[in-house]
């Protein structure tokens, strides 16, 4: 057994790391609970209050968690350059859950109603962004571990970021093209769809940021 | 004696306090090791390396020219004010050319011939070093490279061993700069007979160990991250090739520059990424670093000799 093949003792960013990264997971997790249950009913329901509350609480644990980690990162002296990655990816990465709240809180406090013939696209269109998320997370435990497949995740991400941007463009194009929806109504839902589309525009902006990481370690 | 030997001494203490950061200085900076630790580290293998293996150099040194104590006060004394002056003045200096240069110099006022076979080596020695420090940190490189892209290391894993690469081999840079530069030191006194080659060693390392404890800090603060521009691995590419590079050349037996040879490195690793990296600026310093350091000491050093001549008629 090699050197550095032994079971080793976790470093302690590292934990903070997978902690922050489930964080994340839970953030999404309540994201997308709540949007299924908007998605299946189109009322802002009790169920779909208490998934906001938890997308804000995990959005908010994530942010301290974020904190904790830069301040240990100094402390525990990763040589700059591990450091600037991690701090780069950290911030990248915390803008996917900010993302994920703005929508909930759209719909909440906007009081969206969603037209019945829309919501399977709108169902489409998240479970997309949310598969980003997922996928994000996955990519950034794969560069931590040095796995040589970063690559192919971050065109996996791609991919979906730009089936989100087409089905984008089509709820869009049918929505103003429709006339049973009021004009007020179709900029409401515009303003959705486009806050809906940033999670995975955000996601993927995270995956380019690891392909640099991963190409700068490439020996 | 003692007051002849205080120019050693002053010698050491500024060579010490400036070159620990060549072999420290990217860790410190890096925050990878605090400045104490790396300071005692550095004093206690400088130490080592002086006692173990700088006798090759002292020798090499000490038969470039004949001179009594006082030449040997004056050459000393003229290459460490040169060397203070340089160094105020920011402008690249080398101690083991700065010696060089004052001997010369010294030796051009009081007619004692040169012994240009040595010179020559010493000479070729100091176009060896930056050039060798490149190929060799070109080289590893490659081997490191391989090295490591086969063992699929965990980021942090992978930051833990650049991490303790860079304290070891600073280690080891300490042991060689003490190996190699020693000789830079006290080589001109041990040649007039007023030191024993045990006491040339010891007093040369103990001069620069406290060069290192009394006055790097900031020089390790400041100049190692200037020194290596690199991310942790050519920085760590970087400090071991400079570090193999001084070590050959104390068993060659010839004082050399550590600053040249970390410049060297940071080229080698600049042309395995890209040629255009290479900053053309810093190849002017060492180009002019060579030209200057010998020429202005030895200028100095004859000037000083000639009014020390001309005022108490020596």
């Amino acid at each position: 057994m090699g050197l550095f093949n032994r079971p080793r003792k976790k470093n302690e960013v590292e934990v903070l790391i997978e902690g922050y990264l489930n964080t994340v997971t839970l953030c999404c997790d309540s994201f997308h609970h709540s949007m299924q249950e908007y998605f299946s009913t189109g009322l802002l329901t009790d169920e779909f209050m208490r998934y906001e509350r938890q997308t804000h609480q995990f959005e908010s644990e994530g942010d301290d968690r974020r904190h904790a980690l830069e301040e240990m990162m100094y402390e525990k002296g990763l040589i700059p350059q591990s450091r600037g990655d991690i701090m780069a990816l950290l911030e990248a990465m915390d803008h996917v859950p900010d993302q994920m709240e703005a929508v909930v809180q759209t719909i909440y406090t906007e009081a969206i109603q969603l037209p019945a013939n829309y919501r399977e696209r709108f169902t489409k269109l998240t479970a997309l962004n949310v598969e980003t998320v997922q996928k994000s997370v996955a990519l950034f435990l794969l560069f931590l571990r040095g796995e040589r497949n970063v690559r192919e995740s971050v065109r996996h991400i791609d991919q979906v970021e730009s089936q989100s941007d087409r089905l984008e463009r089509e709820l869009v194009y049918g929505i103003f093209r429709d006339p049973q929806i009021r004009d007020v109504e179709k900029l409401i839902l515009r303003n959705l769809i486009v806050v809906l589309g940033r999670i995975s525009d955000e996601a993927e902006d995270f995956a380019e940021l690891v392909g640099v990481c991963a190409v700068k370690r490439l020996f | 004696m003692w007051l002849y030997l205080s120019s050693s001494v002053f010698m050491g203490w500024s060579l010490g306090a400036n070159d620990a950061a060549n072999v420290f200085g990217t860790a410190v900076s890096a925050q990878v090791i605090r400045w104490l630790k790396a300071a005692v580290l550095s004093a206690v293998f400088i130490l080592a390396g002086a006692m173990l293996e700088g006798t090759k150099g002292i020798q090499t040194l000490g038969s470039l020219a004949s001179q009594d104590t006082f030449q040997a006060f004056i050459t000393m004394l003229a290459a460490a004010l040169c060397v203070a002056l340089m160094t105020t003045l920011k402008l690249p200096v080398s101690t083991s050319q700065a010696v060089v240069g004052a001997m010369i110099g010294v030796g051009l006022v009081i007619g004692e011939p040169i012994r240009w076979g040595v010179l020559r080596k010493i000479v070729i020695c100091w176009l060896g070093t930056p050039v060798g420090a490149a190929v060799l940190a070109f080289g590893l490189y490659y081997v490191f490279s391989f090295a490591l892209g086969r063992m699929h290391l965990n980021l942090f894993t992978y930051d833990t061993f650049v991490r303790r690469c860079l304290i070891i081999f600073g280690v080891y840079g300490a042991y060689s700069l003490g190996a190699n530069n020693v000789a830079n030191v006290t080589g001109v006194f041990y040649q007039t007979g007023t030191i024993s080659m045990r006491t040339a060693c010891l007093l040369g390392g103990c001069s620069m160990a406290l060069g290192v404890l009394t006055f790097s800090k900031n020089v390790m603060l400041t100049v190692g991250q200037g020194v290596v521009p690199l991310e942790g691995f050519g920085a760590l590419v970087t400090v071991v090739a400079s570090a193999v590079t001084v070590h050959v050349y104390a068993w060659v037996g010839v004082p050399v520059s550590s600053s040249q040879a970390i410049v060297g490195a940071v080229i080698g690793v600049a042309f395995v990424k890209s040629v255009r990296l290479i900053d053309r600026r810093m190849l002017g310093r060492i180009f002019f670093g060579w030209v200057t350091t010998p020429v202005l000491t030895a200028v100095f050093a004859a000037g000083l000799m000639l009014v020390c001549r001309a005022g108490f008629g020596i």
